[in-house]
């Protein structure tokens, strides 16, 4: 009994051993994973007040991970946002309100961690939107031959300091190239001519001519102040050909604006060539129709020259006859 | 007529069973109809950002043994940004401190003198004649909701391990942008719930005037909500 009690446990011991082996290595090889949420903080705050916030900070991967906490100023340049995270000189450095209890923390892999901060909004701040970023970003140190790879994820907080301030903004404009390649794309511009960030939610519909919906956008995005934001939604994998009609709203503050119908036309670079072979081909075709009814053509225009030959023959004919039969009177 | 009598008490009976367990139901129903409430279901799903990272945070090159006219070694990482972020989100890639070069000690290894704009193929100098070498990455494959990086689809290396240094399309690369001038790797400014993923190579190239150690450096990719 115990001889078989021993077989078994040998049996399941050797099925297993390269089960445990296996795991190990994936464990050693697995993938460097980082996830957190809010992706954006927007608050408001009086002047000379402290708040403590959460960030949520997960690790789905299969390996633990030191990581580091810190915040940035946030700035944007140029319609497309592209985002700045330097301090700007002679700017005031919101990243100086943001402090935490630790900047090193240890995540294991599937552990979750709320790592609290605190924002401390100077009494001196002025009234309006104050930016920043938070930031969480893998701290893993390796002494290899190559590349150490920082994973880093970044939450923007959009702070208002609660106090008069402008609060306006414009809808600029909405335009639609009329012939385009895949994938469709359109562009809204706002502006916000205040001293406050404010939210814009952009609802567009594509369709085809039939008035079938394709396709659905909407997002939403903050406008900084004394900004132009350039706003470019996209139809994923547009077909390669086709007609459609896209229209929608956008709404900020109190308004909403309409976004008229446009109608785009959209031609991949193939489906161009396609129309341009098929245009060719007709203008062959039509050279060869020319050529083939060429010799009726021909015929016809032999003919009208004979005509106009005849024509022109006949009346000197004519004339030689009519001098002939002078001449001949006389 | 026995028979018929029983089928009619039958049927009757029959009917009166069927009409009971109809007004039962009528009546069920209308009791159900009276006692529901209206039940708005709401659920908040939180907006999140997860960045992964195939190579466990470190990309190793083979080692390179290197020659007169240089040697190359190659190796890729697998990059992925997903979210639920109905702003759309931007991924890009720069060095963790001022400098882009990999070193080792008080030696370092040159970042390629190309530029993202207009990648080039990785060059040595001739045995110390500097650059003795040059590092950089490019990016093979995209793939995503937006406008992502096209300018260096012609990077074919994937991993290599101190090859001959390989010139001509195929073989781009661009030095990796120090910290505070990242370059974009993907960019979206709509909708874009789903996963952006690909693949970046790192390529380094040595010749014999290249101190020997194990060069090291840091480069840091950025996911952020816009």
């Amino acid at each position: 009994m115990k001889n078989n009690y021993k077989k078994i446990m040998v049996a399941l011991v050797t099925f297993l051993s390269p089960f445990a082996v296996l795991s190990q290595a994936s464990a050693a090889t697995g993938s460097q994973q980082l996830e957190i949420t809010p992706t954006s903080l927007v608050a408001s705050f009086d002047k000379g007040t402290t708040s403590t916030e959460t960030i949520t900070v997960i690790n789905p991967g299969t390996v633990g991970n030191d990581i580091k906490i810190y915040a940035t100023p946030f700035s944007v340049s140029g319609e497309n946002y592209s985002q700045n995270f330097n301090p700007i000189p002679n700017a005031e450095n919101v990243s100086n309100w943001f402090s935490f209890s630790k900047s090193i923390y240890h995540i294991d892999a599937g552990q979750t961690l709320e790592i609290p901060y605190t924002i401390k909004v100077p009494s001196s701040a002025l009234a309006g939107g104050h930016y920043a970023t938070i930031f969480v970003e893998t701290n893993n140190s390796a002494n290899i031959n190559g590349v150490v790879i920082h994973d880093r994820l970044g939450s923007i907080a959009y702070l208002t300091v609660n106090g008069p301030v402008k609060n306006s903004g414009n809808f600029l404009s909405w335009s639609v190239p009329y012939l385009q390649r895949p994938d469709l794309t359109a562009s809204v511009r706002v502006q916000n001519t205040g001293g406050v960030h404010f939210q814009s939610t952009l609802n567009a519909t594509i369709q085809d001519v039939f008035g079938s919906t394709k396709y659905k956008f909407y997002t939403q995005h903050e406008i900084l102040p004394q900004t132009i934001r350039q706003i470019s939604p996209v139809w994923p994998k547009t077909p390669s050909f086709g007609l459609y009609k896209i229209s929608g709203s956008i709404q900020f503050l109190d308004q909403t604006v309409k976004l008229p119908g446009k109608y785009v036309l959209v031609m991949s670079s193939f489906v161009r060539m396609i129309v341009l072979i098929l245009i060719l081909l007709i203008a062959v075709w039509i050279v060869v129709k020319i050529r083939f009814s060429g010799g009726k053509g021909s015929q016809m225009m032999s003919k009208l020259t004979n005509k106009k030959t005849v024509k022109k023959a006949a009346p000197k004919k004519k004339l030689t006859n009519k001098k002939t039969v002078k001449k001949s009177k006389k | 007529m026995n028979i018929s009598i029983k089928n009619l008490k039958r049927s009757i009976f029959g009917l009166i069973s069927l009409t009971s367990i109809g007004l039962m139901g009528i009546a069920s129903a209308a009791n159900a109809y009276t006692s529901s409430t209206a039940n708005t279901i709401t659920v908040a799903v939180n907006p999140i950002i997860n960045i992964s990272d195939g190579n466990s945070g470190t990309t190793t090159l083979s080692a390179i043994t290197p020659t007169g006219a240089g040697r190359m070694s190659s190796a890729t990482d697998a990059l992925s940004v997903t979210t639920n972020d109905v702003g759309g989100y931007t991924v890009t890639i720069q060095m963790a401190g001022a400098s882009n070069t990999l070193v080792s000690g008080a030696n370092t290894v040159a970042a390629s003198a190309a530029t993202t704009a207009s990648p080039a193929a990785l060059v040595v100098g001739s045995g110390t004649a500097a650059p003795t070498g040059a590092w950089g990455f490019c990016v093979p494959s995209s793939s995503g909701n937006g406008t992502y990086v096209t300018t260096f689809a012609t990077c074919t290396d994937g991993a290599t391990s101190s090859i001959a240094i390989p010139t001509g399309a195929g073989h781009l690369y661009a030095p990796v942008p120090v910290a505070g001038s990242p370059f974009t790797l993907f960019n979206t400014s709509t909708s874009s719930v789903g996963t952006y993923a690909t693949t970046v190579t790192f390529a380094a190239a040595v010749n014999n005037g290249q101190a020997s150690g194990t060069y090291t450096g840091t480069v840091v990719f950025t996911a952020i909500a816009t």
